[in-house]
């Protein structure tokens, strides 16, 4: 999985590519944690080009969220592809993890 | 119409591509939509991860065997191991209506593939656990739709 991270306006936004699964999700979630502890609590995550995702992605993002509580931070997710959204759905995710239609919505949500 | 493919693999998170590739192939030659196409590659990968991360004890190499089929509408998959019993039917359900602070890590997989199948069928037998799956795939709209759970070890 490819990620590529830029800012805008004191908010760091990731676009991944690829696939999230048990094979990429510690990398990911190493690289995020990093990135909350060294203080981008504001966090757009543009699954535009995402793939795939598995519960060990679903388990990465769980544990930003819960990470990002604690320090008044907020993650948001983006451009979800259709046959991706049910599992945010079935999981019960939307309540505490918002996912917007594209980019420019997450960012106006700020 | 009746089709299906039958593959093993090894026990290495590695052969998450392997199943990828060659679900991928499975759901162009049926025609499957990329929702179809989705969820085998989910519930596999569910499936697979889990009997890799939990199901050996020793460092041996291990084959699973995976089956897929399409009759009409109706998916099925069969996914074969020699690791110590266990039945994603029968494992702990999670209270996915929980706030943030008090939802687990964990337990996610097993959730996700009873939710997306609409049947789950665990038979140990000779030493080896069978998990079989059923899923309609004219049903894939989104929504809450229960299944029905048959079988484990209870």
């Amino acid at each position: 999985m490819e990620v590529t991270a830029k800012q805008q306006d004191g908010i760091t936004i990731l676009a991944l590519q690829g696939r999230l699964d048990a094979t990429t999700a510690n990398d990911f979630e190493q690289q995020l944690l990093v990135m909350i502890h060294q203080g981008s609590i504001r966090l757009v995550l543009d699954f535009e080009q995402l793939d795939y995702i598995s519960s060990a992605g679903l388990r990465v993002l769980l544990k930003a969220v819960k990470e990002l509580k604690r320090c008044d931070g907020r993650l948001f997710l983006c451009a979800v592809k259709d046959y991706v959204r049910e599992v945010f759905d079935l999981s019960g995710f939307v309540s505490f993890l918002p996912i917007h239609g594209s980019l420019e919505e997450s960012l106006r949500a700020f | 119409m009746h089709n299906s493919v039958r593959f093993e693999i090894t026990n290495q998170l590695s052969e998450l591509s392997t199943i990828a590739r060659v679900v991928s192939e499975f759901a162009a030659a049926q025609g499957l939509s990329s929702k179809g196409l989705y969820i085998i590659n989910l519930v596999l990968d569910e499936i697979v991860t889990n009997i890799i991360s939990y199901g050996f004890k020793d460092d041996r190499p291990h084959s699973i065997g995976i089956e897929l089929g399409l009759e009409g509408p109706i998916l099925s998959m069969e996914v074969t191991d020699d690791g110590h019993p266990f039945s994603i039917a029968d494992a702990p359900g999670i209270n996915v209506g929980l706030p943030l602070d008090e939802r687990p890590i964990g337990g996610l997989g097993c959730h996700l593939v009873r939710k997306m199948m609409d049947e789950v069928h665990y038979e140990r037998r000779a030493g080896c656990n069978h998990l079989r799956l059923t899923k309609n795939l004219d049903n894939l709209g989104p929504g809450s739709r229960g299944c029905s759970i048959h079988g484990g070890l209870d």
